[in-house]
């Protein structure tokens, strides 16, 4: 009987480590909720970019669109993105430097 | 011959991305931490160079010096005093990161940061 | 002279000098760090509105003794020393960080029959550094507070002693190492520019036409402050490590790391607006991060299954808010910002020490394995509910009125798509804690769940109610901070 239950427990222990797959059937009205806020949000800040031009806020727009609708998964991949890996989090944050120095810098000399 | 403030600032550079280019992608953690010290050893050269002043004297007013021949050869005296506490922060943080590193290697008995973290997916 | 105001940094180093050194004696500790913690909120409440120049380096006093070449020059208006300033600002920050290492320390307390000394040691440390950082007024001095801040970050979860703890400590000590650094060669680069490391002389420098406000030096100093700011601020590209952060420590440690983090935000964010808001743009770059600590972390705390990693995600993304109402840049959207980070230290605070509660009975805080618990304690499980309610901004809760005012100040802005932004994102945040919520509370409760412990300590239950209290006084009582807030921010702009 012992032995059985500890089958029992590692079997419920692999299917634990399965399921970390966002969309498996455990957390898949979180993954749809991710998907859409993503979505929603993509197209607000692209709609953002009127202030700054209007032609280039439809066309940023219209891409979003068909990018997203051509990748339609993308919560999934955010998430595998944004996980505690110390090699992803090193490299957004030293891209996100790199930007920021660049496109300020550049960005300002021909303001 | 080279400006000796420019210098300063070059390898301040020269160290900063060093550093930078260690941390990213070496995967030995010891040398990684070295990476990083570094990158702070670089920001407190190039903050120790701002107060550089070419043929300067030391920011001490001794007797016999006015107040405005002072005030004109005295070199900057201000990143001096902050070189040295951000000198001391580099070194706790580092010792941090040394007593972290030892707690690591005696737990997973390895100093790749890869196989540490578990960063394989 | 006003010396209350040094003394609420000197009290906390002394304090946590003092436990650190009688870490053995129970007792003693406990007695000293209660007495201590409540006298930091207190102390905000009486100290007089005030200035104080360490060493006495009053400007106006010093300048009639000045060498003759340097009279009338930039120099002779500098602060030669570190200057502290203390407004109302200042004391509400101070006040509601104080209450929320108050109850922290006491749910500590409650749950932990034997203290430790240098746990106790890091939170009074952290607690002199965020002060420190809300009332200096000097960017060299707030960067070092702010490394001791991170440090003391650092060392709270290492002593935490949960599952990984010291993995995700290392990985925020070497990130921070890079931006730690970052934000002082960008400070290097203002002092190379201007002269002083005081952010009044750098303002007076810059709008007197002292230096050109767009020299590359000056430019870049911006761009590495502001990724300094991203890393203080936990915004995105950092939002993952500190949601890592958050979910490793206790869960009171939680409360106090994310309340520094807040602060940490505030006071970089007050001195970046101060400094750099006449650079074109530099509302767009804020908001550009503030859209991407919303949606990528709120959509990340949506697909969490882990409650504890939910609530850190849910944390970060909040700060988005905070970062939005900067963004846009007018006075009521700055008093929105300033409202909603008071609302946030409490709330969340509310949050990780109620739902910290699931984890102290039953030691997973995986959503999966739980179920049912409002059986444990109803009382308890009614007020996290109310606390999520709050963190959403259902009325009549603080964080209602803030999202309302900010919402207003974007529509006001001519921003429509960042309120409607802010709109959905609340939605989003309301449906992941409600889907927590469920799991965790009302859904059957699973057959192989195991209890560490029957009951929840009453300090706990006594913390969460307090927290509840200020959000509803402050939800039906706004004026309470709006009335500061308002003419703060109508001084920034």
């Amino acid at each position: 009987m012992a032995l059985y239950q500890k089958f029992l427990e590692s079997v419920k222990g692999l299917k634990s480590s399965l399921s970390k797959d966002p969309t498996t059937m455990d957390n898949v009205s979180g993954a749809i909720a991710a998907e859409f806020l993503i979505f929603v949000s993509l197209i607000l800040a692209a709609l953002f970019l009127r202030h700054v031009s209007v032609v280039a806020s439809i066309v940023v727009v219209l891409l979003v669109a068909v990018l997203f609708f051509t990748n339609m998964p993308l919560a999934g991949k955010i998430k595998s993105e944004q996980s505690d890996s110390l090699e992803k989090m090193t490299f957004y944050i030293v891209i996100v430097l790199g930007i920021l120095v660049a496109v300020i810098y550049w960005g300002l000399k021909y303001v | 011959m080279m400006d000796v403030q420019l210098a300063s600032l070059l390898a301040s550079g020269a160290f900063i991305i060093i550093g930078l280019f260690a941390a990213i992608f070496i995967d030995n953690l010891i040398k990684k931490i070295i990476g990083i010290a570094f990158i702070e050893e670089g920001v407190n050269l190039f903050l120790i160079c701002l107060g550089f002043k070419a043929g300067g004297v030391v920011p001490i007013l001794l007797p016999g010096m006015t107040a405005d021949w002072f005030a004109a050869n005295a070199a900057y005296p201000l990143p001096q005093a902050l070189v040295l506490t951000s000198i001391v922060i580099g070194a706790s943080t580092l010792a941090v990161m040394l007593a972290l590193a030892m707690v690591l290697y005696r737990k997973h008995g390895t100093l790749s940061v890869s196989e540490m973290m578990g960063d394989e997916k | 002279m006003n010396y209350l105001i040094p003394l609420m940094v000197v009290i906390p180093i002394l304090a946590a000098l003092i436990v650190n050194i009688f870490g053995g004696k129970d007792k003693t500790v406990k007695a000293i760090s209660i007495v201590v913690a409540i006298a930091i909120p207190i102390i905000a409440i009486i100290a007089a509105v005030g200035i104080q120049y360490f060493g006495g380096h009053d400007p106006a006093l010093l300048a009639s003794s000045l060498p003759s070449n340097l009279v009338g020059t930039l120099v002779a208006s500098y602060n030669t020393g570190i200057v502290y300033v203390f407004e109302n600002i200042e004391r509400i920050f101070i006040f509601l960080m104080g209450i929320v290492a108050f109850l922290a320390v006491l749910t500590y307390f409650s749950e932990k029959k034997e203290v430790s000394g240098p746990y106790l040691y890091l939170i009074f440390m952290g607690i002199a550094s965020v002060t420190a950082l809300m009332l200096s007024n000097d960017i060299f001095n707030m960067y070092v507070f702010f490394e001791i801040t991170a440090l003391t970050q650092v060392g709270i979860i290492i002593a935490s002693s949960t599952e990984d703890n010291y993995e995700i400590a290392l990985k925020y000590l070497i990130l921070g190492a890079i931006g730690g650094p970052m934000l002082l060669l960008g400070i290097g680069f203002i002092l190379g520019t201007i002269g002083s490391v005081n952010i009044n002389d750098i303002i007076f420098a810059i709008s007197n036409n002292y230096v050109n406000p767009y020299a590359p030096s000056l430019v870049i100093g911006f761009a590495l402050i502001l990724f300094g700011w991203l890393y203080s601020a936990g915004l995105p590209p950092f939002h993952t490590i500190k949601s890592a952060v958050y979910s490793k420590a206790r869960p009171n440690g939680s409360a106090i790391l994310q309340g520094f983090s807040v602060l940490c935000m505030l006071a970089f964010g007050i001195a970046m607006y101060k400094i750099f808001a006449y650079i074109p743009y530099f509302n767009t770059a804020i908001i550009v991060f503030a859209i991407l600590a919303m949606a990528l972390s709120i959509a990340m705390s949506a697909m969490e299954v882990d409650f504890r990693r939910m609530i850190a995600f849910l944390a970060v993304g909040e700060l988005g808010f905070i970062a939005l109402g900067f963004g846009i840049g007018t006075q009521y959207s700055i008093a929105a910002a300033l409202f909603q980070a008071a609302n946030e230290i409490v709330i969340t605070a509310l949050l990780f020490i109620g739902f910290g509660t699931v984890y102290y009975l039953t030691k997973t805080s995986d959503t999966r394995k739980l179920g049912g618990l409002i059986a444990v304690d109803s009382k308890m499980a009614i007020m996290v509910l109310l606390g999520g309610f709050a963190l959403a901004g259902v009325p009549p809760f603080n964080g209602f009125q803030s999202k309302l005012m900010l919402v207003q100040a974007a529509l006001d802005a001519g921003y429509t798509e960042l309120a409607i932004l802010a709109i959905i994102v609340s939605v989003v945040i309301f449906f992941t804690f409600v889907k927590a919520f469920h799991t965790v509370y009302l859904q059957p409760k699973p057959k192989d769940l195991k209890f560490a412990h029957d009951k929840i300590p009453k300090a706990t239950v006594f913390s969460v109610a307090v927290l509840l209290i200020i959000c509803l006084a402050l939800g039906i009582f706004p004026n309470i901070v709006t009335d500061v807030f308002i003419p703060f921010a109508g001084g920034l702009i």
